[in-house]
């Protein structure tokens, strides 16, 4: 899945409808809460994220150097960070 | 309930590779904290990660695992029952070791953790003798290694070998808490900033702490030798 973000507009594309709306809030919700770690961490950017719970996995990198497009994947199954690591970052 | 062995158990932790700093909290209810920029900070990093897990509680989520990477270090932490165990890593770090690792902490200590109230404690300050090494510009993780590594003696590896030398005679959380004694008992200040004869005496000192008379000769001799290995 891949989501863009321009001001107030977002677009999404890839994915179903379900899959959709938890990618989007998911890195929506993480994505503030980094932007706020940013300045604790001495650090500049968010590039890759991974949250878990009970019901699956949802994985995003940032693609190429913008803030505002992630692509990533919502999944009720599990891998390896590592894993999902290589296959978002490395593309 | 007592909670050396969790500490024990985290501070084990830090010591894997890649493993920069470590915090484990419930609400307000800090259990440890060892990260490598001053308290503060460390406060508003708890702070930060701590509304994050509420929101999600209010939408009756239970997160296992959340891992961020960031252009300059990477945080991963792991959530049970409300508590929380964030690392702060490097990109040496192998994530999902250090996953396993400390979601099994949080499993074997769960019934400890589970009975901890959510309240703040009365977690010792930096004012126990031990002056924290404070960084007071934002960095990134590598380059906060490098420079401290630049004004720091070498305790921190010299503790390490200490620690490992006292688990032969005793558990790794007395071990800990012996050579914290020490250290204030000889009044040395920061040790990081000791110099390396200081560094030498303040782990004979240590050592000397040890009753049996044998073994103790046993590991002034382990530490000589570990001491020569060191700044070979």
């Amino acid at each position: 899945m891949r989501l863009s973000q321009n001001g107030d507009r977002e677009s999404i594309s890839g994915g179903d409808s379900e899959a959709t709306q938890r990618f989007t809030g998911e890195v929506k919700y993480v994505s503030h809460f980094a932007t706020r770690l940013l300045q604790t961490l001495g650090m500049r950017r968010l590039v890759f994220g991974v949250v878990e719970d009970r019901e699956g996995q949802t994985a995003f990198a940032q693609t190429g150097e913008s803030a505002a497009e992630w692509n990533g994947f919502s999944s009720s199954n599990r891998r390896a960070i590592k894993q999902i690591r290589e296959q978002l970052l490395t593309r | 309930m007592p909670l050396n062995p969790i500490i024990a158990a985290t501070t084990a932790l830090s010591r894997l590779d890649g493993v920069a700093g470590v915090i484990l909290f419930k609400g307000e209810n800090i259990v440890h904290r060892q990260m490598p920029f001053s308290e503060q900070r460390a406060d508003e990093l708890i702070a930060i990660i701590r509304q994050m897990m509420d929101g999600y509680n209010q939408v009756r989520r239970k997160m296992r695992l959340v891992h961020l990477e960031f252009d300059g270090g990477l945080l991963l932490f792991m959530i049970q029952e409300g508590v929380v165990l964030i690392t702060l890593l490097t990109p040496k770090a192998d994530p999902d070791m250090i996953a396993s690792a400390g979601s099994i902490l949080l499993a074997d200590n769960a019934r400890t953790l589970s009975a901890l109230s959510t309240a703040a404690s009365a977690l010792p300050s930096a004012s126990d003798g031990v002056e924290e090494l404070v960084v007071t510009s934002p960095r990134t993780v590598q380059q906060i290694a490098v420079k401290a590594e630049s004004f720091v003696s070498n305790w921190g590896e010299v503790r390490k070998v200490l620690e490992g030398l006292l688990s032969k005679v005793m558990g790794r959380a007395q071990a800990t808490n012996l050579v914290n004694r020490c250290i204030e008992k000889e009044d040395v200040g920061d040790p990081y900033r000791l110099s390396p004869g200081a560094v030498t005496k303040l782990a004979t000192a240590v050592i000397n702490q040890v009753p049996n008379t044998s073994k103790r000769r046993q590991l002034q001799s382990e530490l000589e030798s570990a001491l020569e290995n060191l700044t070979a």
